[in-house]
């Protein structure tokens, strides 16, 4: 496209900018705006009506000493723990199985990314139902076993790690299908040479596979971090954050804060917390994790 | 002349038809109600804008779980439905907020018939001596029995029903006596809100949570009666089990008692098999009390401010549905108006004449901005007591201190 008036370059640019502009709207009104907008909140008494209170760090201040949401950061940090590593490994494990071609393998890798489909409230409600003390599907097999029925998700000490496992068996599928492209990079012949070598399938796991997928990891292993920290949905239908508290997390909290209580200000200040969290984290594990590589 | 004659025919033919449908009122009514509330609601306003042909409602269906937050969202917006479903109990952090119109002025010049209402639902919604909505139903909790156990164990009397127990003494010795007879004695939702089951016992020993801006939960009312409440789970803490499973299992006919609200009344008399009765909340302590909420009508505020037409439709649809809430009580609701309640309609449901005497005495959480986060508390704290974490001491001066802060 030539603008008259213009040189190439300018209207070059010019029709760029004009090609990326509805993007760009986008971008402004639902991500910069509300970021923007949020942080703003955060230093103010903010209802639904009425005038907006400057308080300064008055929110801040009060996160520091809030119980709650200590419990809450603490839970959360304890689902980023109990679901990062399996989600990590396990997603890798069963790429590296499901790279083997055998009968049914296209099924197999169909039915565990099956579950990436369903939506959270879905995901949840069959769990809550599953995990049930006396008709749960889960008590019945471990019955079966002579397991004495546990009531998963009535009892702290085992709600969060419920929570974890529907979590894991909802999203493995995608850090499984991410991980299978990755494997698919990896020429075939560097696995010919250690055969003839005489290394065995786990040695060529270790040496060859885990090396080379390592972009991929860190990749996985960031995004994971990152959604898990933002854990909600899975949490809010299977446990409301009980039994008392125990499975609240710190985005349930903002929710409660914000959306029951109306302290918009101060669910604001949560917000801008955690994803100052997230980004202090993202930024160690990028130099962890990524020094040799860079 | 024959030209003009069929010119202006046809242009009569035109204008006709129109005249009717400009003139209806179409009103936006929202409601939380799924499942077989949802269904009696539907046929409800279907009735209503049959025999309205001047209004019409339209109905927009929110599942439970994000209805606030889409009514929220929406009032904050300015663009609110006209009418909209909301519990008693978020009335006064809605209406503190300014989200909710009052309307003491309309209902007096449109002759709603005030005293027609049961007095306690009525004045839920009174908030700071302003009206901000119209109750349609109380849900209280109430008490569900299995016949066939209760029968089995020669509980039941002469007629074939219950006799409530009259102190906890009594209560605890049925439940032990059902437990002893390998039956599951009670199912509640101890993982959820069984502090409802609590809050009513506190009331009938003449305690409360709080009163006006003076916490008085940590009272000897309090300590003697969450004893009690806990006594029963940290005796069975197999009965610890949260809300889907204590109807499930009280379904399934396994359960002799059944503690929940009277909606699922409607659900329950569905089974096949299922032999129950229901009786009001028991009195152990004192003086009668249940808890309750409602459902109540509230008018959301507009951004271009009230329209007067719109809220002469939207008042008489609402005095219609209550006065029609015999249909609303086939969800297993009891009615807020007198006339419905004596109605022979009603007298005739099943079930529901059993236990409708209680909305005399329900009583609501005392009203508070902040009454929704004390709620949450009271909800946790209790939990905390019957999973046995903490003991009874240690939650109320929990609450003391949570709910010292939230109503000072």
């Amino acid at each position: 496209m030539k603008f008259s008036g213009f040189s190439k370059r300018v209207s070059d640019a010019i029709a760029g900018y004009v090609l990326l502009l509805p993007f760009l709207i986008v971008l402004v009104v639902v991500v910069l705006y509300p970021l923007i907008q949020g942080f703003y909140m955060s230093f103010h008494n903010w209802g639904i009506f009425g005038d907006p209170v400057w308080v300064g760090l008055e929110n801040y201040r009060q996160l520091w000493t809030d119980n709650n949401f200590r419990s809450s950061l603490w839970h959360t940090v304890y689902f980023v723990l109990l679901t990062t590593p399996p989600l990590v490994i396990l997603g890798l494990l069963l790429a590296a199985g499901l790279n083997y071609p055998f009968r049914g393998r296209t099924l197999v890798r169909g039915m565990i990314f099956f579950p990436y489909l369903l939506t959270v409230s879905i995901v949840g409600i069959v769990w809550r139902w599953m995990l049930q003390r006396n008709y749960g599907l889960v008590n019945y097999y471990l019955g079966k076993m002579g397991i004495a029925p546990l009531g998963w998700l009535a009892e702290a000490r085992t709600a969060m790690p419920s929570i974890a496992l529907a979590t894991i068996w909802w999203t493995i599928g995608f850090n499984l299908v991410v991980f299978l492209a990755a494997l698919q990079d990896i020429p075939e012949e560097l696995y010919e040479a250690a055969r003839i070598d005489g290394a065995g399938p786990v040695k060529s796991f270790l040496r060859i596979t885990v090396p080379l997928v390592r972009p991929t990891t860190i990749f996985v292993v960031i995004m994971q971090v990152i959604a898990s920290f933002q854990v909600f949905g899975q949490v809010f239908v299977m446990t409301g954050g009980g039994p008392y508290g125990s499975t609240r997390t710190v985005v349930q909290y903002l929710y409660e804060q914000g959306f029951r209580y109306f302290r918009m200000g101060y669910a604001s200040a949560i917000a801008y917390v955690l994803f100052f969290i997230m980004f202090v984290l993202t930024i160690v594990q990028w130099r962890v994790m990524g020094r040799r590589e860079l | 002349m024959k030209r003009l004659f069929v010119v202006v025919l046809l242009l009569l033919l035109v204008a006709l038809p129109a005249q009717p449908v400009a003139a209806e009122i179409v009103v936006n009514f929202w409601n939380n109600f799924s499942g077989g509330d949802g269904e009696f609601m539907s046929a409800m306003v279907q009735n209503f804008n049959e025999t309205h042909p001047d209004i019409r409602v339209e109905v927009s269906g929110v599942t439970w779980d994000d209805y606030y937050n889409r009514l929220l969202t929406s009032i904050a917006g300015g663009i609110g439905p006209d009418v909209a479903i909301m519990h008693t109990t978020h009335v006064p952090a809605y209406a503190n907020q300014g989200m909710l119109l009052p309307f003491d002025e309309e209902l007096a010049s449109r002759n709603i018939p005030v005293d027609d209402y049961v007095e306690s639902a009525w004045t839920g919604l009174n908030y700071q001596g302003k009206q901000y909505g119209i109750p349609l139903d109380v849900h209280p909790w109430v008490l569900y029995y299995n016949k066939d156990i209760l029968g089995e164990l020669g509980l039941l009397n002469s007629a074939g029903e219950f006799d409530p127990p009259t102190s906890p003494e009594e209560f605890r010795a049925l439940i032990d006596k059902i437990d002893a007879a390998g039956h599951y004695p009670l199912s509640v939702e101890y993982v959820g809100n069984s502090w409802r089951g609590w809050y009513a016992f506190l009331k009938q020993a003449g305690g409360d949570v709080f009163v006006g801006n003076e916490v008085t939960i940590n009272s000897p009312e309090a300590l003697e009666t969450l004893t009690f409440w806990a006594s029963i789970p940290l005796a069975y803490p197999e009965l610890v089990i949260g809300y889907d499973e204590s109807v499930a299992i009280f379904a399934q006919g396994d359960a002799a008692f059944h503690f929940n609200g009277v909606w699922v009344t409607g659900y329950l008399e569905q089974i096949e098999g299922l032999n129950f009765g229901v009786v009001p909340w028991p009195t152990l302590f004192g003086s009668p009390a249940g808890w309750a909420n409602s459902h109540a009508f509230v008018i959301p505020v507009q951004r271009g401010g009230a329209d007067k037409a719109k809220m002469d439709a939207v008042l008489t649809f609402v005095d219609w549905m209550t006065e029609n809430s015999y249909m609303w009580a086939l969800a297993g609701h009891i009615p807020t108006r007198q006339s419905v309640l004596e109605s022979p309609e009603f007298k005739a449901l099943p079930y529901r004449p059993d236990y409708a005497a209680q909305a005399e005495t329900v009583v609501y959480l005392p009203q508070h901005p902040n009454v929704l986060e004390i709620e949450t508390a009271l909800n946790e704290e209790v939990q905390a007591v019957t999973a046995g974490v903490k003991t009874p001491e240690e939650a109320l001066k929990t609450l003391e201190q949570i709910i010292g802060s939230l109503v000072r």
